[in-house]
């Protein structure tokens, strides 16, 4: 009775005002907060229908209209952010670039996390000697420089961008090895893991039903962040020319072209390098995102 | 309440379903340390053995032993398992993963994270039995709809469908030990089954392993802390200390006749449920802790915490000796008796 008679002079109106205000207010925000999501798809697009979006051919040159800039016609073609040193649209350059940074830092992701994953995984189940092993084998691999190995491996393959995916592979597949390594080591101490195996489940259903499960949402994690960080290596291999060759439109050989200009053209680095930035800030983002929602000490026990 | 085979340690011309014999455990931590030292229990067929003891005297270790589950960093240094007339030690990892779920099975402690959040309760049993490859799919789910009856699931279409976290702890641990049941195993491991559960659930669920041992003739190895969970359902009773086998005796032996002073302290420390006594501090408890892990010396590993204790306990560790009929305790001065001890070293 007298809580009753308290709480009414706090008014009726003004309590379901905020309440209700609140949750259209939160969901509103919480679908924003996934805007790298759409950055991204439009990335995608690009990176599978560069022809749809591209004004002009990536490597079709005009002699005329050589380091044009941003908005200018020449014989009624409109080149929007401007041409290069060969007359080369950037715009066009730009968005077939985005197939190369995706594509390659998708390979090496898949090729080096599949890889990473499944070496973790096998350590952290098998500690005694094996595990000692890769995870050893592992720490070895981190502890040498990356541009160091890279230089290595280019110098013995010859530079080219599936080179560059195997370089990235080599190089990044201890990280998820790592995670994985110790995800599996927790899962392992799961008392339903152990029960799984007092009734016999042997290792490789282990793995597929019950460690796999619990290790995979981190190595997703994992796996996101890594995509940005590759598009960055893809663009500095290329930059210095160990990567994407001439005329490929890769953003680091347009960058490390336009740095010669940009003095006088700024467009030519500029664009290729705001894509880049763009891409991988989005993607570094969902990353951020997917750790929210799948990190799994911040899992509630179920 | 113990019935069923009891005051023989194991019926005559019939072999135990499980025999430890002298097994040994050393934890690798810069030192070896040992966590079991010649240990031996027996498991006869269709009769439950409780092993008892407080936290760390290495009666889960011994579970884990059985079931070669034990934790990466420990060995078996010494002794031997013998399921069903198989030594365990002379199989590799494929044989012996065979045997596990078919042959023996384990129950854990907590229910409620000894099934696996992601898979239906239905899916984690049927999992054991094609993990053996019995029966074919629709009658393995046949089965476990049997087997949840069985457990004494209600409504077991529902819970087949069910996600652990939709299931009362309780459900859980008949969950558990419908998956542990369900390849037939001859010997059900089962480490503080009931520790974590309500008195009135605890005793429904001793109530499954009294039913399952007298129907299917399983043995039970009942890992517990809890004496009274010894007494509504064991027939022997082994008693842990510091990683040895202090004493062993059927059932009513070791509740009216403790030889080893550590099992009547054991049983001094049970609260009676109508005594006078109201007040927390008139409960007897026995002083001292146990010793840790290599902080044991020579000498009973009892003495220090032994109110009986004379020096020739400070010197030679007693064995197993003779205490009664079936009934054996490794002290040299065992309570009530009151004679010489034996010299002779008794079998197990």
């Amino acid at each position: 009775m007298i809580p009753a008679e308290v709480a009414a002079p706090l008014g009726p109106a003004e309590v379901p005002a905020a309440v209700g205000a609140e949750p259209g207010r939160r969901s509103y925000r919480r679908v924003l907060r996934w805007w790298p999501l759409a950055v991204l798809a439009v990335a995608a697009f690009a990176a599978a229908f560069p022809f749809v979006l591209a004004p002009n051919l990536p490597d079709a040159t005009d002699l005329v209209g050589r380091l044009k800039g941003p908005g200018t016609t020449v014989h009624g073609t409109s080149y929007l952010l401007g041409t290069d040193s060969l007359g080369r649209d950037v715009l066009s350059r730009v968005i077939w670039g985005t197939r190369i940074s995706m594509t390659v830092a998708v390979i090496a992701v898949v090729a080096g996390g599949v890889v990473g994953s499944l070496l973790g995984i096998l350590a952290g189940s098998r500690r005694k000697v094996l595990g000692g092993v890769i995870m050893r084998f592992a720490d070895m691999v981190l502890s040498i420089p990356f541009f160091l190995l890279a230089i290595l491996v280019v110098a013995i393959l010859g530079p080219s961008l599936v080179n560059t995916v195997i370089v990235l592979a080599t190089v990044r597949w201890p990280r998820y090895a790592r995670v994985a390594f110790g995800q599996t080591l927790e899962a392992h101490s799961r008392e339903f893991v152990k029960a799984s195996v007092a009734v016999g489940v042997g290792p490789w259903r282990l793995f597929r039903r019950h460690i796999l499960p619990e290790v995979l949402p981190s190595l997703i994690v994992v796996a996101t962040l890594e995509v940005g960080l590759m598009i960055i290596y893809e663009a500095a291999l290329s930059f210095i020319g160990l990567g994407a060759q001439p005329p490929t439109p890769s953003w680091g050989a347009m960058l490390s072209e336009g740095q010669q200009y940009v003095s006088t053209a700024w467009w030519i680095a500029t664009f290729p390098g705001l894509a880049l930035f763009v891409i991988v800030v989005s993607v570094n983002r969902l990353g951020d995102l997917l750790r929210d929602r799948l990190d799994p000490r911040q899992r509630s026990p179920r | 309440m113990s019935q069923g085979v009891t005051d023989d340690q194991v019926p005559a011309g019939q072999d135990p379903v499980l025999a430890v014999e002298d097994l040994s455990v050393c934890f690798e931590a810069g030192r070896q340390l040992k966590a079991l030292s010649q240990v031996s229990v027996t498991v006869g067929r269709a009769e439950i053995v409780g092993v008892v003891g407080e936290s760390g005297c290495g009666k889960s270790l011994t579970a884990l032993s059985v079931m070669g589950l034990l934790p990466h960093n420990a060995t078996v240094t010494g002794g031997r398992v013998v399921l069903e007339g198989v030594d365990l030690g002379s199989l590799n990892g494929r044989q012996r993963r065979d045997l596990r779920g078919r042959r023996m099975s384990m129950v854990f402690q907590e229910p409620m994270v000894a099934l696996n959040p992601l898979m239906r309760a239905g899916r984690q049993v049927t999992e054991v039995l094609s993990v053996h490859s019995l029966l074919s799919r629709p009658a393995r789910k046949e089965r476990t709809l049997a087997l949840f009856r069985e457990v004494g699931l209600a409504d077991p279409e529902a819970r087949y469908r069910q996600y652990p976290h939709q299931l009362s702890g309780g459900m859980r641990q008949r969950v558990m030990i419908a998956m542990a049941l369900a390849a037939e195993p001859s010997l059900l491991i089962a480490d503080e089954p009931t520790t974590a559960l309500d008195p009135t659930v605890q005793s429904q669920i001793l109530q499954i392993f009294l039913d399952i041992r007298d129907r299917l003739g399983t043995s039970v190895l009942l890992v517990t802390h809890d004496m009274g969970v010894i007494a509504e359902v064991a027939d022997r009773v082994t008693v842990m200390y510091a990683g040895r086998v202090v004493e062993s005796a059927p059932v009513s032996e070791i509740f009216h006749r403790p030889a080893h002073p550590y099992t009547a302290g054991l049983l001094a420390s049970i609260p009676a449920r109508n005594a006078d006594r109201g007040r927390a501090e008139d409960l007897p408890t026995i002083p001292g802790r146990v010793p840790a892990l290599g902080e044991i010396t020579a000498g009973c590993p009892f003495a220090p915490r032994c109110e009986r204790a004379q020096t020739r306990c400070l010197q030679e560790e007693p064995g197993l000796l003779a205490a009664g009929p079936a009934h054996l305790a490794a002290c040299w001065y065992p309570l009530e008796q009151d004679r010489l001890p034996a010299p002779a070293r008794s079998e197990t």
